[in-house]
């Protein structure tokens, strides 16, 4: 059990804060590396000045979540193989010690001998550019860990809808990491930092990367969500920033320790890219029930114009097993089931025959997971669309509230 | 642009003539299935167009695919019954205790299945006991109702059991006898009539050539060489209806699915069966691969060629 012992150890010095110099922590063991990056963050004096953008760690809500989107993502599932309550404790608690570290900037100090520090792939400094880690909890990490009691109410393990391909080895796992920054490569530095830190405790059980497009909207049109790889606007539909206390924070029906989280939904969903183009326009559209163009509903208007469903009882406009109007009927009824979705577009290679391996990173946040994402996915089941789509991976997950303050961590509500 | 009544009625009575063709072909399709099923009504002598209006612009009428389908149902009846010679087979081989016959006998048997081409949902409840996948089961490969051609494959390569074999090759046996005898009733809508030969392919692309589908036996290019027949054979039907109104596209999805048949046919072995995924050289699994996909390309204009819908309004490029 070298490697739990190695990683207590980095704990331990973690906590210790002093004479950490040639350990792996040495950075975040002080409030130092945090003032080194207001101070200069390592950023000062960058020619890109958005990469000195940061997004605070700490709050009532985790970062991530509502928080507007930066262009790159990385999702990580993994799987705890600590071998106590404890243990798993303290990996959580230096996943909250290394977050706010990384999503601060810093400059960790240069070792020459030993493990090396930092990966050093930002060189020798690193900016915040915009990276928050959102950490999640699966249903298995509370049964593994006797934690069942205090399982939020509406997390299960991630059912199996009668359309999906679900590969194993891409669903599931105890806890969920979720980072996003500016730049791919400041992702990919958080998340050898975090895994590096927690080597021993938490094992990688699936990863994933995903993309949001730029903002491509011509002067004088409406601001709408980006194009998904089948190349409609995806995610037009939002709830409000008004609404969400409503639709996506836990309140008082979670226990206490969860008020203020969210349940996230995280779907790899495959598109049959190759098949999809070789689609009209026309039955492309009448899948979505959205122009491919402009994003607006076939009703009408444009993109940002509610379609109207009650003057179209037999679809005629909007087709009845369209995606969006399936989806959301946007009746009175089907009102509180809306999500916030912060899906992301991946690419990742080929698979075994050629084809071309891309699609959504779907992620979706609600206050309840059967009530609103697992109502709202039965109502697709079976959909036209579901021919050129493929949920291949996945899982449920909770997201605990925020950590209240620089010595809180996020999950300490779990274990106090 | 949409058409006038007039113009629909004129074109009408020529288009009736058609019928005849449509079943000229399918029944020349038909005859040349028990081998490679590579010549379809391509031997015809292409159609002169029939007034002065293109014909690409008038709707197909569902009336027209009557001939096409009924031909297609005929192939549908031949090959369960195929099907239900070698699950016959495959009964008597497991009762027998011979694995290798029984193995033998199910590619047969899936093979033939393949070739009806019942890719995305066609039949049904009917297609997923015979052929259904563990995909999409709260229980997986444990699903108390994950049964057909690909439980028994479980039994016969993962689990290597014959008394489970036995157990859901009997059921097998009884829900190909029920399609048999429902076939007759059975409703194809023209419109998904018209999308199964490309869509038949697609499933080979993503499901079978991945190692997806087939995934315990390997013998993926049996399945594709069925499905291959049958994208043939439904084309074959179409071939006429399709000369007159969109000759390009016919000639494109002919041509493309004659390369795909050689590319298949080239790999069949002396015995008539065809090697596992795993056994294609890459260069092999490139090419299938490659040509599979040409042909899914080349046939997926087929549906919108003969559109029982009328064309679209034309729309100005850019628009955001």
């Amino acid at each position: 059990m070298i490697d739990r012992r190695t990683f207590l150890r980095r704990s331990a010095t973690t906590l210790a804060a002093a004479g950490a110099g040639a350990s792996l922590h040495a950075l975040e063991s002080s409030a130092n590396a945090v003032a080194d990056s207001t101070a200069d963050g390592g950023s000062a004096a960058l020619l890109n000045a958005s990469l000195t953008q940061r997004v605070p760690f700490e709050g009532l809500h985790q970062a991530g979540v509502a928080t507007k989107p930066p262009p790159q993502a990385i999702f990580i599932a993994l799987d705890s193989i600590a071998d106590s309550r404890a243990e798993l404790a303290e990996a959580l608690r230096t996943l909250s010690v290394r977050a706010r570290v990384l999503s601060a900037g810093a400059t960790p100090p240069v070792t020459v001998e030993g493990i090396t520090v930092d990966s050093g792939i930002l060189g020798p400094s690193f900016p915040p550019d915009r990276l928050t880690v959102t950490v999640g909890f699966g249903a298995s990490l509370f049964d593994r860990y006797g934690l069942a009691a205090q399982r939020p109410g509406s997390l299960v393990p991630m059912r199996t809808f009668p359309n999906d391909e679900l590969d194993p080895a891409q669903c599931h796992g105890d806890v969920l990491l979720q980072l996003r920054a500016g730049s791919v490569d400041t992702n990919l530095h958080a998340r050898r930092d975090l895994l590096n830190a927690t080597r021993g405790a938490l094992q990688v059980r699936w990863t994933i990367d995903g993309f949001l497009p730029p903002n491509r909207t011509r002067k004088g049109h409406p601001v709408v969500a980006g194009r998904n790889l089948l190349g409609f606007h995806d995610g037009i539909a939002n709830p409000t920033d008004a609404e969400l206390d409503h639709l996506v924070w836990a309140g008082s029906e979670a226990p206490e320790w969860a008020r203020g989280g969210t349940y996230a939904v995280v779907r790899i969903i495959r598109n049959r890219v190759e098949f999809w183009d070789r689609v009209s326009l026309r039955e492309q559209e009448e899948m979505i029930g959205r122009r491919k163009d402009t994003g607006a509903p076939l009703s009408g208007g444009n993109a940002l114009t509610p379609p109207r469903y009650d003057d179209d009882p037999r679809g005629e406009k909007v087709s009845l097993e369209a995606h969006i109007r399936l989806a959301n009927p946007r009746t009175s009824a089907t009102d509180g089931q809306r999500i916030l979705r912060r899906g992301y577009n991946y690419a990742r290679g080929t698979d075994g025959a050629g084809q071309l391996d891309e699609g959504l990173i779907f992620a979706s946040y609600q206050r309840d997971i059967h009530r609103q994402f697992e109502t709202i996915q039965e109502r697709l089941i079976d959909e036209p669309l579901v021919d050129y789509i493929v949920p291949v991976g996945g899982g449920y997950f909770f997201l605990p509230p925020g950590a209240r303050g620089s010595d809180d961590w996020v999950g300490s509500g779990l274990f106090a | 642009m949409l058409r006038s009544a007039p113009s629909l009625l004129s074109s009408s009575s020529a288009l009736a003539t058609l019928v005849g063709a449509a079943l000229a072909g399918a029944a020349l399709a038909l005859s040349a299935c028990g081998g490679a099923a590579s010549t379809t009504a391509a031997h015809n002598p292409p159609a002169q167009p029939l007034s002065a209006q293109a014909p690409d612009e008038v709707p197909v009428r569902a009336s027209e695919l009557k001939a096409p389908i009924a031909a297609y149902r005929r192939w549908v009846a031949r090959q369960l019954g195929e099907t239900a010679g070698a699950v016959a087979t495959l009964r008597e081989r497991l009762d027998a205790d011979d694995v290798t016959g029984a193995r033998a006998a199910w590619t047969r048997a899936v093979r033939a299945y393949a070739a009806i081409g019942a890719a995305y949902g066609a039949f049904g409840e009917a297609d997923t006991q015979i052929n259904g996948s563990s995909d999409g089961r709260p229980g997986g490969d444990r699903d108390p109702h994950f049964s057909g051609l690909q439980r028994v494959e479980l039994a016969l390569w993962h689990h290597a059991s014959l008394a489970e074999g036995r157990h859901w090759a009997q059921r097998l046996a009884m829900n190909i006898a029920t399609l048999r005898e429902r076939l007759p009733r059975l409703e194809i809508d023209p419109a998904e009539y018209l999308l199964r030969a490309h869509e038949v392919l697609e499933n080979s692309l993503s499901l079978d050539l991945t190692g997806h589908n087939v995934r315990y036996s390997h013998e993926a290019v049996d399945v594709i060489a069925g499905r291959e027949q049958g994208a043939t054979v439904v084309l074959g039907t179409l071939t006429p209806l399709l000369r007159i109104r969109d000759r390009s596209t016919e000639l494109r999805a002919t041509q493309a699915m004659r390369r795909l048949s050689r590319e298949v046919a080239s790999l069949r072995s002396s015995g008539g069966g065809y090697p596992t995924l795993d056994a294609l050289s890459m260069r092999s699994h490139e090419r299938l691969a490659g040509v599979l996909a040409n042909a899914a390309q080349a046939l997926a204009p087929v549906p919108e060629a003969l559109d029982l819908r009328p064309p679209p309004q034309p729309r100005a490029p850019g628009l955001e």
